[in-house]
């Protein structure tokens, strides 16, 4: 017990982390059924007048918003789950745990199996972005019900916002179960692929919606690193280091639910990139959330374009949903580093 | 930003005629003190007498519901955060971490944020070096001892104020209450040079009566929420004040440094009922 912790520098760590998700994303875009060289991309990429038409429709129109659209949720979901592992003192927690990732299921599995009927009162088709703005709109209210629950007199109980998770995760999951149960056959192949988290479908307007929020969310986290390191240290603590904890604590939940909302209504349930990023850099750089909360983002990015990548390959010409290959890889890869490593 | 202590010839602490009411109980009632930069303070008092509350209004946890507490002159209620965390540090009875923060890490955590780096990293090393917790810098807080890990937090405590110019406040909560007796002493003996050499004034509260007598520069005595003594070691540490406060059958050698050897309690204890009795 004795011996210093062994622990990478981070700024380099960090830069490999920048260098390999550049990597990453290079051979998400060569990769898939329709195979293309690394020059061949980069002539694409570059506008090259010498590119085949097919390739460049495939990289720009499919692979590039995919790629784009992955990295993003990737390093949404890291963030979020870094940041309320913080903010609850425990490195368990999920982006899951408070409810938030349930509350959107519900929001959008409620569009998918009832849409239809009551757009139809209305006399319209289901518009298009009825899915997304009820995967949010579930998000936030799970949210605010949370926050609710759990605030008191300006302060708010980390242990009763766990149980109001628990609480509204069941409420939700009932929903999603009776939704489900009502479900017609063509609704349920939809809604199963939805709920294993899929980036089949990504397309630059699916971008135009997302990729803003994404991007001011993830620009706004990092803001919060010195107060949830403070906050590690009890929010006594953190109010006498001179940090408004109750701003903090509402900032964290709020950034998070809305990136977990966003991610959800895009990408559907993809679990343990925000579990299993924050906990490997925590393994190697440590708890600094200075750190801790980029190299999370930039992890969680590379981990999600990789599976996405493996999952087109897999059973090509036909694609894995990238949620079952993330539990697939995280699971086993987060126990053998669990059994290896102590936390203390 | 604020008026300057030193020419308002204000006290560090002042705190004026203060009460405390929750639920219709009155935990602290018309407390009034103040203190100098340089006083090494001991709070004491029995179990439930208003020590903690009284801290937690010092650290401005908690308002008080009368009265008024100022610090350099001026309102604790005026202070903004961040200015009130560069002159007052507070070092809570315990502090559990389940990140296996580095000691250098922890200690770094209460560096003010307008601190240079470069700096900063001089404030732990100086801490960590005058508290003689450097061996323990890079190893996981959560696997030190309780005495280190208490040593450690004081040192984070400390990094809060430690390039702060002027008058600072320090308040410690029973924290020395789980060392060893060593680790005790030299803990308290750290903060009296603390007192004397910096412009610190320190309130700990504090349940050891001999330690009170051999390191307090002055002591506060507390009961049901009423300051009952304020004044020198010699002068409240008396035998008739531990009847009072405590119920001790205490034997006091008077002085300025007084010895306290505890014979016994004062109120007879009551025998077992007789249904658990096996003595007759």
């Amino acid at each position: 017990m004795a011996a210093a912790l062994k622990r990478a520098p981070p700024l380099p760590a960090l830069i490999a982390l920048g260098v390999g998700l550049l990597i990453c994303g290079l051979l998400a875009l060569r990769t898939g059924p329709y195979q293309l060289g690394l020059m061949e991309v980069w002539r694409i990429l570059s506008g090259s007048t010498e590119a085949d038409l097919a390739a460049t429709m495939v990289v720009r129109e499919l692979r590039l918003p995919r790629l784009l659209l992955g990295a993003l949720v990737g390093a949404a979901l890291a963030l979020s789950g870094a940041m309320l592992q913080g903010l609850f003192r425990n490195p368990l927690a999920d982006p899951g745990l408070i409810g938030v990732s349930s509350g959107a299921a519900l929001g959008a599995v409620g569009v998918i199996v009832l849409g239809e009927r009551l757009f139809s009162v209305v006399g319209v088709g289901v518009p298009a972005g009825a899915l997304p703005v009820a995967a949010f709109v579930g998000a936030l209210v799970a949210t605010l019900v949370i926050w609710r629950i759990a605030s008191r007199n300006g302060t708010t109980q980390v242990a009763l916002l766990l149980l109001a998770g628990i609480a509204i995760n069941a409420i939700a999951g009932a929903g999603t179960g009776v939704l489900t149960f009502m479900a017609d056959d063509a609704q349920l192949r939809t809604l199963t692929f939805w709920s294993m988290g899929s980036l089949a479908h990504a397309s630059w307007p699916d971008l135009r919606v997302t990729a803003p929020l994404l991007l001011i969310l993830l620009l706004a986290m990092p803001m919060l690193a010195r107060p949830l390191n403070a906050l590690l240290l009890g929010e006594a603590v953190a109010g006498h280091l001179g940090h408004e904890v109750h701003r903090v604590k509402q900032a964290t939940v709020l950034l998070s639910a809305l990136a977990v909302g966003a991610a959800v209504s895009v990408s559907g349930l993809i679990g343990f990139v925000g579990l299993v990023a924050p906990h490997l850099v925590r393994l190697t750089i440590g708890v600094d959330h200075r750190w801790l909360l980029p190299a999370s983002a930039l992890l969680g990015a590379c981990l999600l374009v990789s599976a996405d990548m493996l999952a087109r390959v897999v059973v090509a010409p036909a694609e894995l949903p990238i949620g079952l290959v993330m539990a697939l890889i995280g699971g086993p890869f987060f126990l053998i580093l669990l059994m290896r490593q102590r936390w203390v | 930003m604020s008026a300057s202590p030193r020419s308002s010839g204000a006290q560090l602490l002042e705190v004026d005629s203060v009460s405390f009411h929750t639920g219709g109980a009155a935990l602290l009632d018309t407390i009034g003190f103040s203190l100098q930069p340089g006083e090494l303070t001991l709070l004491l008092g029995p179990n439930g007498a208003g020590k903690s509350t009284l801290l937690r209004l010092l650290a401005r946890e908690q308002a008080p519901s009368a009265g008024e507490i100022r610090l350099l002159g001026r309102p604790l209620s005026e202070w903004r955060a961040a200015e009130l965390a560069g002159r007052r540090a507070v070092m809570p009875q315990d502090c559990p971490l389940t990140f296996p923060f580095t000691a250098s890490e922890v200690v770094a955590l209460g560096l003010p944020p307008p601190l240079p780096s470069r700096v900063g990293r001089t404030v732990v090393q100086e801490l960590l070096e005058w508290l003689e917790v450097v061996h323990l810098a890079q190893r996981s807080y959560p696997s030190l001892s309780g005495g280190e890990q208490q040593r450690v937090q004081l040192a984070r405590v400390l990094a809060q104020i430690w390039r702060s110019p002027g008058p600072r406040l320090l308040l410690l909560d029973e924290a020395t209450s789980a060392l060893d007796p060593a680790h005790q002493y030299r803990i308290m003996a750290m903060l009296r040079t603390l007192a004397r050499q910096a412009e610190i004034g320190v309130i700990a509260a504090c349940h050891d009566l001999p330690l009170a007598a051999s390191f307090a520069s002055r002591v506060l005595l507390l009961r049901d929420g009423r300051l009952l003594a304020d004044g020198a070691p010699g002068q409240v540490l008396s035998r008739e004040n531990l009847a009072g406060v405590y119920d001790l059958d205490a034997e006091v050698h008077s002085g300025d440094r007084p010895r306290i050897h505890i014979a016994g309690c004062l109120r007879p204890v009551p025998d077992l009922p007789g249904s658990l009795r096996t003595d007759c």
